[in-house]
C-alpha cells in the first residue's frame, strides 16, 4: 500500500506541480496581453497621437534626406541658371539674322508693304503685284505675271525712271512689235518719281494707277503710292533686303 | 506568483524605458515633434519646389530647343514656319526674318499631343525641326488665270479682261508634315463690325473647325498620329500657303 501511496503521492505531486506550471502560463500570457496593451497605449501617448508611423515614414524624411533634397534644388536651379544663358546666346545668335540696314516686306497675298529699320516698322502700306495673269498670245508665246517671291537685294536706285516697254506690253496692245534697241520702248513718266530693282527686271516704282492700289494688277513690278515710294527710296540703300511673300 | 510579478514588473520597466528611448530617438530627429510640424512643412516646401523648379527646367529645355530649331531654319533660303503655342503665333519667316506673325485666335491640340505638351517626352519630339511632306488646300497655290489674247476678237476685249475671282470663300489648309505630324489652318470669321460678342463667336466657330479640320485629316486618308488645328486669320492663311515651298520646315514650340 506504502509504495502505492507513495507512488500515488508522487503522481499527484506531479500533478500538482504541473497544475502550478500551468497557472503560470496562464498568468505570462495574462501579464504579456497587459504589458502589449500598456506598451501601446504608451507608445500613442508619448508619439504625439497624431501621426502614423507609417505615414510618417513615407512622408518625412531625416535630415540627410533633406540636404539630399537641398543638392537636387540646388543642381536643377544651376541647369536652369545655365539654359537661361544658353536661350539669351541662341536669341542673340538669332537676332544677327537681322540685316543691318533697313528692308522692306512685300505681302503679295494682302497686296500691302511694310518697312523695318533696326528691327522696328516704320511704314506700312498699300501696293499692287503680280496679277498672276498668264498672257497667251500667237507663237506659243506666253508670259506669266507674278511677283517672285523669297528674299531680294535692292540692285539699283532709279530717280526719273524710264520705262523699257517690254514685248508683252505691245502683245497685251494689239500692237506690232518693235526691235528691241527701238527707242519707242523708253517711255518717260510711267514708273513714277522713283523705282528700286531687286532683280531680274522686277521693280518697286510709283504709279499712275493709284486707284488699283491693293489689288493684285501688275505685271510683276510692285506698285506703291508716290509718297510712300518716295520714304521708301529715301530709307533702303544699295544691298537693302526686299522679302516677298 | 512573485515570479509572475517580478516578470510583469521587468517587462513593464522594460516597456517604459524603451518607449522612452525610442521618444528621444525621434525627438532628436527632428522631424516628429508633437506639436510642431515645421520640419515637417519644410519637408513639403522643397518637395513642391523641386517639383516647381522641374517644370520650369522642362519648359526652359524646349525653349531652348525651340530657339536652336528656329536658328537651324533660318539658314535655308525658303520660307518656313514658326509655331508658337504659349504665345498664340503662326510666324512666316526667311532666313531668320518673321515675315509675318498671326495671331492664333484659337488652336486645338490632338489628345496625345494635349498630354505630352509638358512632359520631358515631348522634348525629345521636338529636337530637330519638321520637314514639311504635303499640302492640300482649298485654293490654288498659284491662282493663275489664263488671258489667250489669240483668242480674243479685239482690242476692247483685251482691255476688258476681267478674270474671275479664283479665292473660295472658305480658306484652309492641311500641312502634313514629317513625324506624323499634320496642321489644319483655317481662317476665323473676320468682325464685320464692332461685334461684343465676338469672343462668343470665335468660339462657338472653333468647334466647328475644329471637326472640319479633324474630318478633312480622316477624309484625306492622312491618318497622321498628331495635328494641331489652328485658326487665324484669312488672309494669313492664304499668305502662307503660298509662301510655302516644297522644303520648308517647322519649327515648334508646344
Amino acid at each position: 500500500m506504502f509504495p502505492r501511496y507513495q507512488k500515488n503521492s508522487s503522481r499527484q505531486v506531479i500533478c500538482g506541480k504541473k497544475r502550478d506550471l500551468s497557472n503560470n502560463n496562464r498568468l505570462t500570457l495574462l501579464f504579456t496581453i497587459i504589458s502589449f496593451l500598456t506598451f501601446i497605449l504608451l507608445h500613442s501617448a508619448l508619439i504625439g497621437q497624431n501621426y502614423d508611423r507609417n505615414l510618417v515614414n513615407s512622408i518625412v524624411k531625416k535630415d540627410s534626406d533633406v540636404s539630399s533634397d537641398m543638392h537636387r534644388i540646388s543642381i536643377i536651379q544651376k541647369k536652369i541658371d545655365a539654359s537661361q544663358q544658353r536661350i539669351e546666346q541662341l536669341k542673340s545668335t538669332y537676332e544677327n539674322f537681322q540685316p543691318k540696314r533697313p528692308y522692306i516686306i512685300v505681302n503679295t497675298a494682302a497686296n500691302q508693304i511694310r518697312v523695318v529699320k533696326d528691327g522696328q516698322t516704320i511704314h506700312r502700306g498699300i501696293c499692287s503685284t503680280g496679277s498672276y495673269i498668264l498672257l497667251k498670245a500667237s507663237g506659243q508665246r506666253e508670259w506669266l505675271f507674278k511677283t517672285p517671291r523669297g528674299k531680294f537685294r535692292v540692285t539699283v536706285k532709279l530717280k526719273d525712271p524710264w520705262w523699257y516697254k517690254p514685248d508683252w506690253a505691245y502683245v497685251e496692245e494689239g500692237l506690232p512689235i518693235p526691235s528691241k534697241e527701238s527707242r519707242k520702248r523708253y517711255q518717260p513718266n510711267v514708273l513714277g518719281d522713283y523705282a528700286l530693282g531687286f532683280g531680274s527686271g522686277y521693280l518697286i516704282h510709283g504709279t499712275l494707277y493709284t486707284r488699283q492700289l491693293g489689288l493684285p494688277v501688275t505685271h510683276g513690278c510692285v506698285r506703291l503710292a508716290d509718297e510712300d515710294m518716295k520714304l521708301v527710296f529715301d530709307t533702303l540703300t544699295h544691298g537693302s533686303h526686299v522679302y516677298v511673300y | 506568483m512573485k515570479l509572475s510579478l517580478l516578470i510583469l514588473l521587468l517587462m513593464v520597466l522594460f516597456i517604459i524605458s524603451f518607449s522612452f528611448f525610442y521618444y528621444m530617438e525621434l525627438a532628436k530627429d527632428k522631424t516628429i515633434h508633437p506639436g510642431n510640424s515645421q520640419p515637417l512643412k519644410k519637408t513639403l516646401r522643397v518637395e513642391s519646389e523641386y517639383a516647381l523648379l522641374s517644370e520650369e527646367l522642362a519648359a526652359l529645355e524646349r525653349e531652348e530647343i525651340f530657339w536652336k530649331n528656329r536658328i537651324e531654319i533660318a539658314k535655308n533660303d525658303q520660307f518656313n514656319l514658326i509655331l508658337n503655342i504659349p504665345d498664340s503665333l503662326l510666324e512666316l519667316e526667311i532666313r531668320g526674318i518673321s515675315v509675318q506673325q498671326s495671331k492664333i485666335q484659337c488652336y486645338t491640340l490632338c489628345p496625345e499631343l494635349n498630354k505630352n505638351k509638358d512632359k520631358w517626352g515631348s522634348i525629345k519630339w521636338l529636337r530637330q525641326p519638321v520637314s514639311l511632306r504635303e499640302q492640300w488646300a482649298t485654293i490654288p497655290k498659284r491662282p493663275i488665270r489664263v488671258r489667250d489674247i489669240s483668242t480674243m476678237q479685239n482690242l476692247a476685249d483685251s482691255l476688258n479682261f476681267t478674270p474671275a475671282s479664283d479665292d473660295s470663300e472658305d480658306v484652309s489648309i492641311i500641312l502634313v508634315w514629317s513625324r506624323n505630324l499634320s496642321i489644319g489652318i483655317s481662317q476665323i470669321k473676320e468682325p464685320l463690325s464692332d461685334n461684343p460678342f465676338l469672343y462668343r463667336n470665335i468660339e462657338q466657330e472653333s468647334v466647328s473647325t475644329q471637326s472640319s479640320v479633324t474630318d478633312s485629316v480622316r477624309f484625306g486618308d492622312l491618318l497622321q498620329k498628331d495635328w494641331i488645328s489652328i485658326k487665324i486669320r484669312r488672309l494669313d492663311v492664304t499668305a502662307i500657303y503660298r509662301a510655302l515651298s516644297e522644303k520648308s520646315q517647322l519649327a515648334i514650340r508646344l
